[in-house]
């Protein structure tokens, strides 16, 4: 007993020595997809601050928000593929809060996050534990969270797949009313992550996550025409098992001031979509203060075992489902999609001058502009109105940061 | 894919269990541009943003992993 207390009693004297960073970050971003007949606009303003309580304790506290509107298609098949989108608009609020606990080279920590928004509710926990190892050189973490969702749904109990109601709008949600339900979504997420420094200029990670969700996962507004005049809401599998590969390798290149990165991801689920992700990134200082970034990212995916194309010979309206599952969710459907992006950081450190407006270590203002032109590959996917022209996604984003 | 893992679990091996780089040495290392997930609230949003788009997500592995920096 006495061993162990004196063990704790040195972790906790090497954690005084560690510190993490006081800190508030805010950012604003713009998605959007700008096609004619089924735009979308997402607003996405987001909040954190993590302050240290104690030299070897912190807490952080965090708010997003999506600001959703646009339209888009109720049911899926080929006629309502290119014509009849319907206006939507929703808002999603999330709230965080966390604690690390830094103990010599490890630390652990522990938060829970609430959202909601008119159709859905989500209760989640994240736990993790990360340790420093050989000098720095190795760093080890472990995570796992659990969400407890719930999505609004008609009372479709009893009643076949190609039976199913769609729900019409959120109206009456998570209020009690009469014919409306709370189908549970319970999602396991696991993941590790290995941090690597090969030599002075060059750190690698691989990291992986394996997740499973269990529950209702179909969109309950949306619909899918089946057999030529059937329209039952999109049915999907109740269990999906996930997992992802990344690799991360980033150089130095001391001469020019910037440095490379590369990125690789592969990834399976049980629904049997498999993709890949590969990415190249240049970071350059332009200038002490002025911090360039310049990204290429590709992506490419296979499609689900249940998608059935509208455009294709054995679509759900001439066959109908693949067993009981049908969808209308375009994530389903193969593509691929590249990203080009842009980013500028002024940054400015607090010198021998002063502090940066009198109380800051350091001040991060950056913002960001991402072009991303999404490319099906099977004829009429759901909202293909969305991949008209050569730019289908753009992404902006304003942020500032302050460090104490 | 499995050849690019093999060998990144092979170079990182390679790194492992010793001092593979000093303290005194990692002046690049703990250059911002050296730390991928320097800036979590941009990654963050871009996985919220691409896993709303795109099939696949995951393989970030757990937030808040090393930079390797002192």
């Amino acid at each position: 007993m006495r061993r162990l207390a004196r063990i704790l009693m040195l972790l906790l004297a090497a954690a005084a020595v560690a510190r993490a960073e006081d800190k508030v970050e805010v950012k604003a971003e713009y998605f959007t997809e700008p096609a004619n007949k089924e735009a979308l606009h997402v607003f996405h303003p987001a909040v954190g601050v993590n302050v240290d309580a104690h030299p070897n304790f912190s807490l952080n506290f965090g708010y997003e928000a999506d600001v959703v509107t646009g339209a888009t298609a109720r049911t899926y098949g080929a006629m309502d593929a290119i014509s009849s989108a319907t206006k939507f608009s929703d808002t999603r609020h999330a709230f965080h809060g966390g604690a690390e606990l830094r103990l010599g080279p490890a630390a652990v920590d522990a938060g829970y996050t609430y959202a909601f928004e008119n159709d859905y509710r989500s209760h989640a926990i994240d736990v993790g534990a990360k340790v420093d190892l050989w000098g720095k050189n190795t760093t080890f973490r472990l995570g796992y969270s659990h969400n407890f969702d719930s999505v609004c749904d008609v009372d479709n109990k009893g009643a076949a797949p190609t039976e199913r109601r769609s729900l019409g709008s959120s109206q009456g949600c998570f209020k009690g009313m009469v014919g409306l339900i709370e189908e549970p979504l319970a999602i396991d997420s696991y993941a590790m992550s290995w941090t690597q420094v090969l030599s002075p200029i060059i750190v690698s990670d691989l990291s992986a996550t394996f997740q499973v969700l269990d529950g209702f996962q179909s969109n309950p507004y949306r619909r899918v025409r089946l057999f030529g005049t059937v329209e039952a809401q999109e049915s999907e599998p109740l269990l999906r098992q996930r997992v992802a590969v990344q690799a991360r390798l980033r150089f130095a290149i001391v001469r020019a001031r910037g440095a490379l990165g590369v990125l690789g991801r592969f990834y399976y689920d049980t629904w049997g979509i498999k993709a890949g992700t590969a990415e190249l990134s240049w970071e350059q200082w332009l200038h002490p203060q002025l911090l360039l970034r310049v990204r290429g990212r590709y992506y490419q995916q296979g499609r689900a075992l249940f998608y059935r194309d509208a455009g294709e010979t054995l679509s759900y309206e001439s066959v109908g489902p693949v067993g009981q599952y049908f969808t209308g969710d375009r994530e389903l459907s193969p593509f691929r999609d590249y990203l080009a992006g842009v980013k500028l950081a002024w940054v400015r450190n607090a010198d021998e001058h002063g502090k940066v407006l009198r109380w800051f270590e350091q001040m991060d203002l950056n913002f960001k502009l991402d072009l991303i032109d999404y490319q099906p590959m099977t004829p009429l996917p759901p909202n293909q109105p969305r991949d008209v022209g050569l730019v289908n996604a753009l992404i902006a984003e304003l942020g500032l940061a302050l460090r104490w | 894919m499995k050849t690019i893992v093999l060998l990144f679990v092979i170079a990182g091996a390679a790194g492992c269990g010793r001092y593979a780089v000093r303290a005194d040495e990692k002046e690049y290392l703990a250059d911002r541009i050296m730390q991928p997930d320097y800036d979590e609230m941009e990654l963050a949003n871009d996985q919220h943003v691409l896993s709303n788009r795109e099939g696949a997500q995951g393989g970030y592995g757990a937030a808040g992993g090393g930079c390797g920096c002192n």
